[in-house]
């Protein structure tokens, strides 16, 4: 009877933990979406009124934001600054393949990313800071987009994860 | 099985109804729909077990066979 | 299994179908049908004994035991063809219900046919 009992609970207290595991990929792609933006808001202070190199911005920014993205600019940081010849698109570009697995963005904020790096360190002080900010605003709208899925299907989720793990305590009690 | 296959039946009744309206709400119609059909199987399936004890006994009571 | 308990199972399945049919008529429909099966099969004991005691006072009575089955017969597809009609009737099924009546009723004649043929013939053998 008791085993019954704590059987029951263990299969509602799966079923939610896997409903709130589902829901967290929207959560988190909003999160990382902030997180991004922020990183290149320093990354403009830093070319604007730093004047800093792009490697050494890139290592601060990294060490400061973490999770994916600090990484990515970790990554180009340490590739730029290890003198191996490459342009800074190339590091960039390289730097996000590790993105695409790691992190909860979708292909589309992938996209904006690989345009912003293709540009990157090819243009002077002025031009660099129009795109950032252009890219800047991409992001913004991908997460207000973002959002506005994240209210849709979070909350399914973990309902679903909680009425399905009682539903089938229920069947199999 | 009994008394308790009742309350079962009405709980999963009240499971579906709910669950069918998260999903209607968050836009997944068809997934609702699924659902719902799902559980009315479930259900159909546990009250049938039932239906052949109930008919067997008859049978064998009256002399059916 | 006695009468209070059998009345308590079936207020309460009652309750519960008449909570469920807001939501979902289909659920309710099945919560009556178990309920009906569950009380049906807890006086199940109680009516075996009483056919038991009828078959024997037959067998003492020296009867033909197909009257007493016959009879049986009858009882029990009356008792199934309402219940199957009753349920139909409360989902909303009027058609369906008076079909089994129906069927019930046309069942039951054929299992009376034989014994109306005996009847009609002794009779007929008593007239000169």
């Amino acid at each position: 009877m008791v085993l019954k009992i704590v059987n029951s609970c263990v299969i509602v207290l799966f079923s939610t933990l896997i409903g709130f595991e589902a829901a967290r990929r929207y959560v988190m792609r909003t999160k990382e979406l902030s997180a991004l933006q922020g990183a290149l808001s320093r990354l403009e202070t830093e070319i604007l009124h730093y004047s800093s190199l792009l490697p050494e911005a890139m290592l601060r920014i990294g060490d400061s934001i973490g999770g994916g993205t600090g990484k990515v600019f970790s990554r180009t940081g340490n590739l730029l600054a290890g003198k191996k010849n490459l342009t800074v698109s190339e590091a960039w570009n390289s730097s996000l393949n590790c993105l695409k697995t790691e992190s909860f963005f979708q292909r589309e904020d992938l996209e904006i990313l690989q345009r912003f790096g293709e540009q990157l360190g090819s243009s002077d002080k002025d031009g660099q800071v129009k795109y950032i900010r252009l890219t800047l605003m991409q992001l913004h709208e991908e997460e207000i987009k973002a959002r506005a899925i994240r209210e849709k299907y979070e909350r399914m989720y973990k309902s679903l994860g909680l009425l399905g793990g009682i539903a089938l305590a229920i069947i199999l009690f | 099985m009994d008394v308790d296959l009742i309350f079962k039946i009405a709980a999963v009744g009240i499971l579906i109804a709910v669950i069918n309206q998260v999903l209607s709400k968050a836009g997944r119609e068809d997934m609702a729909m699924m659902t719902t059909l799902t559980g009315i199987v479930i259900v159909l399936l546990m009250v049938v077990e039932l239906i052949n004890r109930l008919f067997n006994s008859v049978k064998s009571i009256f002399h059916l066979y | 299994m006695n009468i209070l308990q059998i009345v308590a199972i079936g207020l309460t399945a009652a309750i519960l179908a008449l909570i469920v049919r807001q939501q979902r008529p289909d659920i309710a429909m099945m919560i009556s049908l178990a309920a009906g099966t569950i009380l049906f099969l807890m006086v199940l004991g109680n009516l075996k004994a009483v056919v038991t005691v009828a078959d024997q006072l037959a067998r003492r009575a020296s009867l033909d035991s197909i009257y007493l089955s016959t009879v049986l017969k009858v009882i029990g597809i009356a008792y199934i063809a309402e219940f199957g009609a009753q349920i139909c009737k409360d989902s909303g099924e009027g058609a369906i219900a008076s079909k089994i009546e129906l069927s019930g009723k046309v069942l039951v004649m054929m299992l009376a046919l034989p014994i109306l043929t005996a009847l009609l013939e002794a009779v007929l053998k008593l007239l000169p």
